[in-house]
Parts: structure tokens; sequence; C-alpha cells
């Protein structure tokens, strides 16, 4: 595992949001796929660890 | 006779039955008529010909747009005599109503051979068994608000439309299907009747849980892991997927956000912080932060 294991925020986890969003619309839970970017507050979509 | 006139209990029967090739409509009707015509003061020999006034509106989808029928009930506080007389009667008690029901349901499904005599029988062991009844909303007589705001509500549309798109260049309305298998039930058990034996006895078949029920800790030889080598699985999944489960998501309130435009990164660098500390603390070697495995 890396070092930062458990990382914090969108920019560090886009692989398993990216899962996340395609599971919830295979199992029909949205009725699209969600974009990130409409997931979280535009401010902290840049953000990553300082 | 006055009050029993207008008077009405709005009854809720829910069934997690998946085989849509069941005249689902006469099963409900059957079944949610036997609990509720039932009464000790209502026994043949005292009211012969004795018929309770339902109503029965039966929501043929849920929201998924599955076959999850839900059958709402508009029963009159008594029943009806054979010589057109009406009679109050007190009122079905929970209890009776959703174990009546529920008996009844189990049986319509076996003879219609929906279910086996063997499955019946351990299903009346559960606790939950996905079919519930409730008779909690009453109207007084009076309240003629109250029974147009109930059959309007009653009269909504038959599926989730929510759950439907139109398309304008073929004027088609469809509705995204649930990918879950029909005939899987699940239901939520309350933790107030849970029961610390209840895997062990064998009335709880699975559960998915932050917390190992006490009888596992216990080594009940009847329950056990589904994956009993969970930990070279998990290694195994995240050495194919990369994916370290995300387990805490922070919202905050939009209008919030809005009108504080530093807030979300505050808070997230709030969040950055802590953990950092946390982390920090682990590998503190002096005052260890969790139990040392050679420890004296």
């Amino acid at each position: 595992m890396r070092e930062d294991f458990w990382p914090y925020g969108s920019k560090e986890n886009p692989k398993t949001l990216e899962a996340f969003a395609g599971y919830h619309h295979d199992q029909s839970l949205s009725a699209r796929k969600v974009a990130l970017e409409e997931l979280f507050a535009h401010s902290t979509l840049d953000l990553s660890k300082t | 006779m006055r009050r029993s006139r207008t008077g009405s209990t709005s009854s809720l029967c829910r069934g997690g039955c998946g085989r849509s090739s069941l005249d689902a409509a006469s099963g409900w009707e059957s079944c949610a008529r036997s609990p509720l015509g039932c009464s000790p003061m209502l026994t043949p020999r005292r009211s012969p010909g004795a018929e309770p006034g339902l109503i029965l509106f039966v929501q043929t989808f849920g929201d998924l747009v599955n076959f999850n029928p839900p059958v709402h009930v508009l029963a009159a506080d008594g029943a009806f005599l054979a010589d057109a007389r009406f009679v109050a009667l007190p009122a079905v008690p929970q209890t009776f109503l959703a174990e009546g029901f529920r008996r009844a349901m189990l049986a319509f499904l076996v003879k219609h051979g929906a279910l086996s005599e063997d499955l019946r029988q351990r299903m009346l062991a559960w606790r939950h068994c996905s079919f519930s009844a409730h008779n909690e909303v009453r109207m007084a007589p009076e309240d003629a608000q109250g029974r147009k705001k109930l059959a309007g509500y009653r009269l909504r549309a038959p599926m989730s439309l929510e759950k439907m798109t139109y398309d304008a260049a073929t004027a088609a309305a469809s509705a995204r299907r649930s990918s879950c298998p029909p005939a899987s039930t699940c239901s939520r058990s309350p933790t107030t009747r849970r029961s610390p034996g209840c895997s062990r006895k064998g009335e709880i078949e699975a559960m998915i849980s932050a917390r190992a029920p006490s009888c596992f800790d216990r080594g009940a030889p009847n329950v056990g892991r589904l994956f009993p080598d969970f930990r070279a699985i998990e290694q195994n999944y995240f050495r194919r997927t990369g994916f370290f489960p995300i387990m805490r998501m922070i919202g905050i309130r939009k209008i919030l956000a809005e009108q504080h435009s530093w807030l979300p990164v505050s808070v997230y660098n709030a969040f950055l912080a802590a953990k950092n500390i946390a982390v920090r603390e682990l590998r503190e070697v002096a005052v260890l932060m969790v139990t040392l495995p050679r420890g004296g």
C-alpha cells in the first residue's frame, strides 16, 4: 500500500469515485452516470493533500 | 352506529414476493381481508354472514419499477351484517393484523405453488419475512379533509414517475428497471428487536454488519463468515482494483457553501489536519495508540 493509504479528497480518489458512480448507475440508483464534478463543491475539486 | 358509518382505518400491507405470474390482486385481497375481517366479536355463530367493509388499492410497482406490490386498504371500523346493519368493532391490534397478514400471505403462496411448505415453516420462524402490515393511520368520522387527502394519496400514479423518462423525439416513455434479481428480498432488522441469539437460532439467515454478532464471537458452530479467508480475498481485491473503500463523505448544505465560499475548502483542510494528527500518533512508539502484540 502507498504511504498515504487513505487519501482524502476527490482528486485523490478518482478511480474509486468513478467506480462508485458507475455501480450506482448500473444498479438503477441514478438515472445516468453522474460525473464527479457534479458531486463535489467546485472549490474542492482541485484540492490535494498539501 | 353513527361513529362507525364514516370512521375508518387505513392499513398498509406490503409483500416482497417477486412472482409476477401470481394473480396477486385477488391473493392480496384475501390475505388482507383475513386478519382485518377477524375479530373475537365477529364469530360466524354470533354474526352469520358478516362482511368487513374494505376498499383495496393495489400499487403494482415499487419505486424501482419492480414488482413489489403494497396494498392500501381503506377499512371501516366495523362490519356489515347479513341484514345490512353495521356494527362497530374494536380496532384490530397491530400485532394481530401483522401476524395474520403474514400467515395468510405465506399460506396463499404455498397454495399457489410459489413456496414450499418447508420454506413456509422456516419463514414463520423469521422475525422479518418481508410481508408486513400496519394500521396506524386512522381517520376520524368528521375528518373530511383527511379523507380527501387520503383518497388523493391512494389514487397517485401506480409507479414512481421519478424513474420514468420521456423521449420527445419518439413520444415514448420508458422506465429504468432494477437490475436486482426479482426474487431476492431483503428486510432491515430494527436494532430494537435484535436478539443476541437470533443468528445462532437460525432466525436470521444472513447479515451484513460492521460488527460481528456476539454468537460469532463466541464461536457458535453454525455461524460463520461467507468468506472465511476474507483477509486474503480483500488483499487480492485491492491488488486487482486499487480500491481502498471510501467510508465517509462530508456534506455541507449548498446554501452555506454559496454564502461562505471558503467553507468547503476549510472543512477539507480541517479533516486532513485531523487525519495527519491521527496517523502521526499511530507512529508514536513511546506511547502506543494501539495494542502492542509483544506487550508484557
